[in-house]
């Protein structure tokens, strides 16, 4: 079984830090995220600005440097499974659960269900969780 | 397709998926081997703060204040 993991595992991984739990199970199975979790990456690293943002973090970087990061942050490798909507959109308009997913809700559960995998997230999401129950959907919190 | 239980008309949604998806070799079924990142020690410690002093899950709070579709919630 695969993977879908969120923006927080998915920077764990992209670190080449992840749990021993997330380390193990990425051994053994290919690794997806979603758009809207790399979305949240890639946002964040460009429009992290103020108080505890990257931008003041990597200001002690070299020109250089901070280029090279924010680079890196906002480019997927290609290790890391990612679907398009044109795939995704027909499965996510069709998710029958009792509560109502939102976007990003919806397509982690489309691609867990066209990929086969189980959701990892770091932080636990109610309305994830109950969604992917109700799919039978793999679902495991993964907070180091 | 596995044991879970889905209605007719989405199964068959799962199932043209995974078809496209698979035509288009977009579905993997290689384990990872996670590289190295090409960063140096330093760019990586300034990402690995980042994640783990909370500061991402701060910027990523108020972007989901600005845009309810990235919540996870």
């Amino acid at each position: 079984m695969s993977l879908v993991v969120d923006d927080h595992l998915l920077l764990d991984l992209l670190l080449g830090s992840p749990s021993s739990w997330l380390r193990a199970a990425s051994e053994q199975s290919a690794v997806y995220t979603t758009g809207s979790w790399y979305y949240r990456v890639a946002l964040a690293a460009n429009r992290g600005s103020g108080v505890g943002a990257i931008s003041r973090r990597i200001s002690t970087l070299d020109t250089e440097p901070q280029r090279r990061v924010l680079d890196w942050l906002g480019q997927l490798p290609d290790w890391i499974g990612l679907l398009g909507p044109r795939l995704l959109v027909p499965v996510m308009a069709g998710l029958d659960t009792r509560a109502q997913p939102n976007l990003l809700a919806a397509e982690a559960l489309a691609v867990a269900l066209v990929t086969d995998s189980e959701i990892a997230v770091a932080t636990n999401s109610p309305l994830l969780r109950g969604c992917a129950l109700d799919l039978g959907i793999g679902y495991r919190v993964d907070s180091r | 397709m596995s044991s879970r239980t889905l209605s007719p008309s989405l199964a068959a949604a799962v199932e043209r998926a995974r078809s496209e998806a698979l035509a288009a070799g977009e579905l993997r079924n290689s384990p990872v081997e996670i590289p190295a990142p090409p960063l140096t020690a330093d760019e990586l410690a300034t990402i690995a703060d980042w994640r783990s002093s909370g500061d991402y899950e701060r910027i990523v709070t108020r972007l989901v204040g600005e845009d309810p579709d990235l919540a996870a919630q």
